[in-house]
């Protein structure tokens, strides 16, 4: 252990350094929340314990209780105690661990960014927790849980300078040669989000209902005839409302109704707190953004270092007219933890939530000021796709509980047969909403079903093409186009075979010859 | 403006070659005899999983059954009508800027990697490449933690100098972006 270790609220480059001491509070916090998300099915077991014990049921309940947070406390003041960081010759160093050391050396030049976050219970101390994003493929955690704001901004800028310094000698854009912090005066506000569009983006978000569908699926394993409460709760409505089909099938929507209402209440809730006083604001080619309620976020995304443009419109945002904007960083993952930021690939999310149609086309003006795409017809995909989907995709599904159902019970499951017909709409919804458009160095591609996605790229941020085609594809001259950027796959299927070639070929046109970086 | 956004750009103005004019070279000739025997080891072990399930559990009744061994043989031996027809549809074109590779007899496919996202290159080698002295290149870019491009049945030397030919591509590309600016 390095002996000269100091606490400051400087940055004293070359010398190890601390947490503040109430980073203490930091990782009690992390500790708890790790345990609520991971490690609650483990306590069955403790359960049986304490359900089996008997007459000193309190007395081992108080041990066990005793127990953990002497062993919380003491988690936590080790980690403190057992983490330091150094800043020299543009690296970062961490050291941290408690029965383990494990040691991180980041190079500047791959720290992607550098994100702030002030939780509720560092404000009264002006402290807050430092996450570092890196374009490295490890995604251990690694946050600076408690540091002064001044310590953090030097820090930042000390990443950034030497940033910038990199950026010249590889020769990108003259935009990012930055040193003065992002939320300096001149910085130019891009978008305030009031609470009502917060609102907004909670209602119309797809994340309630990937909730309730894992809620629905969880519930559905449940074996109810166990819980004499179950039983109990169906005799309660039986007798309140009677047998008869009409009261019950009514009685049971408006419960699912009300059940769909609580979610989007809670949602909007959930997205007010998360975005509350949401802010972004653009300087010197880096976005800058603050959010949050309890705990305020702020990062900044350098312009250079984005992919793409998402334009999501979830089918509940159709109705409300509005679009969420994904700016899409590389896809590697995130060094600085804290769930929510990451898409389902762990890749760090820049969330525009609940913003116009005019407001994305001149974001995406911003970002690519010669891409007119709003003003194109964008091209569909053939029409094979939706016979294809239908005989090779839900055909399958349909024929094997169709025929080993009707050998089983009754020929009467035949009709499962018919699943494909049913689908076949929605296949024919799904095909439309497939598009693309573009003008020769940057592409548009949409997709969708009841909502959908616009993705606008330039074509040189393109990693790699791939062109597949079956052989019916080859007889009618189509293919699919699979276009891979860091971390976003975008995909084209069943495009005119002349069109997939000339995107490939165009795109590497412009991915060879255009000497910007892509990072 | 309706659809010419798109149409301008379908006349490429000027350098990059369709890709289709390439000629694919072709990969090493002992390529299919290692399809064979990889798949024909494949084969025997997917016969020899269930006859073990089938000896503890139905005391080895599958074995005494004939179609068994039909069955197995005309898995096993399969390869030796496919594998070369899939050795011949794989194979690879390098530009002065971009590498392809093609493969698939049934679905058609074709991989392009411009070298100047190749992030890096390893060579892999297999127990069954080993003995057919093969080799595996892989490319890796950002665009996923998996290889973007794998070029098999590579004898040693070759790999190792298409290697040393892409990284220095990628190199170069690299230099030339820093003299441009």
């Amino acid at each position: 252990m390095p002996t000269d270790t100091v606490v400051t609220t400087k940055l004293d480059a070359g010398k190890w350094q601390r947490l503040s001491p109430y980073a203490v509070i930091y990782y009690i916090v992390k500790f708890i929340s790790a345990f609520v998300k991971q490690g609650v099915q483990s306590l069955a077991p403790l359960a049986a314990v304490i359900f089996t014990a008997g007459e000193n049921r309190w007395l081992i309940i108080g041990f066990i209780a005793a127990g953990a947070v002497v062993f919380l406390l003491a988690g936590a003041v080790l980690s403190y105690l057992k983490f330091r960081f150094r800043i020299a010759n543009d690296t970062f160093l961490i050291q941290r661990g408690v029965f383990k050391r494990k040691r991180l050396t980041l190079t500047f030049d791959r720290i992607q960014n550098v994100a702030f976050k002030e939780p509720i219970y560092f404000r009264p101390f002006g402290l807050v927790v430092l996450s570092i994003e890196s374009a490295g493929s490890s995604s251990e955690e690694v946050g600076l849980g408690g540091i002064p704001r001044s310590l953090a901004e030097e820090i930042r800028k000390n990443v950034l300078k030497v940033k910038s310094k990199v950026n010249s000698e590889t020769g990108t854009v003259a935009e990012d040669t930055l040193t003065a912090a992002p939320d300096s005066d001149d910085a130019q506000t891009i978008i305030k989000q009031p609470a009502s569009e917060l609102v907004r983006y909670g209602l119309s978000n797809n994340n309630i209902w990937v909730f309730a569908g894992i809620i629905g699926g969880s519930l559905a394993q449940v074996d109810w005839d166990e819980y004499t409460f179950a039983q109990e709760t169906e005799n309660l409505i039986v007798s309140l409302i009677g047998t008869s089909g009409a009261a019950l099938t009514a009685f049971f929507i408006s419960v699912l109704f009300f059940i769909v209402f609580i979610l989007l209440m809670l949602s909007a809730i959930g997205a007010v707190v998360s975005n509350y006083n949401y802010h972004l604001t653009r300087h010197h080619g880096r976005f800058h953004r603050t959010k949050g309620l309890f705990e305020r976020q702020e990062k900044s995304l350098l312009e250079s270092k984005i992919q793409c443009l998402q334009i999501d419109q979830p089918w509940a945002a159709r109705l409300l007219s509005r679009f969420h904007l994904y700016p899409k960083q590389v896809g590697f993952a995130k060094l600085g933890q804290e769930g929510g930021e990451n898409d389902m690939t762990g890749a760090p999310r820049f969330l525009i939530p609940s913003v116009t149609n005019s407001f994305a086309v001149d974001f995406s003006k911003l970002l690519y000021p010669d891409f007119h795409w709003e003003k194109a017809t964008l091209k569909p995909i053939d029409r094979m796709y939706t016979r294809k989907m239908l005989a090779w995709v839900f055909a399958p599904i349909a024929i094997l509980p169709a025929t080993s159902l009707s050998i089983v019970f009754s020929p009467w499951f035949m009709l499962i047969l018919l699943f494909p017909l049913l689908v076949m709409p929605l296949v024919m919804l799904r095909r439309s909403k497939f598009g693309y458009a573009s003008d020769g160095t940057h592409g548009i591609i949409r997709s969708g079903f009841l909502g959908q996605k616009l993705t606008v790229f330039p074509f040189f941020k393109v990693q790699t093409v791939q062109l597949t085609q079956s052989p019916a594809q080859r007889k009618k001259g189509l293919a699919n186009l699979v276009i891979k950027m860091a971390g976003t796959s975008l995909q084209i299927p069943f495009m005119p075979l002349l069109d997939a070639k000339s995107w490939r070929d165009r795109i590497l046109y412009e991915v060879e010859s255009n000497n910007s970086s892509w990072m | 403006m309706s659809d010419t956004v798109f149409e301008n750009n379908v006349v490429l103005e000027n350098s990059v070659p369709p890709v289709e004019e390439l000629n694919f070279a072709p990969l090493a000739s002992t390529y299919a005899r290692t399809l064979i025997i990889e798949s024909s080891i494949f084969f025997t072990i997917l016969a020899i999983i269930p006859a073990v399930i089938n000896w503890f559990v139905a005391d080895g009744w599958l074995l005494t059954q004939w179609w068994f061994y039909v069955l197995w043989l005309l898995l096993a031996l399969s390869p030796f009508i496919w594998a070369p027809m899939v050795a011949k549809s794989r194979g690879f074109s390098m530009r002065e800027k971009d590498i392809h590779y093609r493969s698939g007899l049934i679905w058609k496919k074709t991989v392009s990697l411009p070298y100047n996202r190749i992030q890096h290159v390893e060579i892999e080698s297999g127990p069954l490449e080993r003995i057919f002295k093969l080799t595996t290149l892989k490319f890796f870019t950002a665009g996923g933690a998996m290889s973007d491009m794998k070029i098999p049945a590579l004898e040693f030397e070759r790999s190792s100098k298409l290697r040393a030919f892409v990284m220095e591509k990628a190199g170069v590309s690299e230099a030339e972006a820093k003299d441009a600016n």
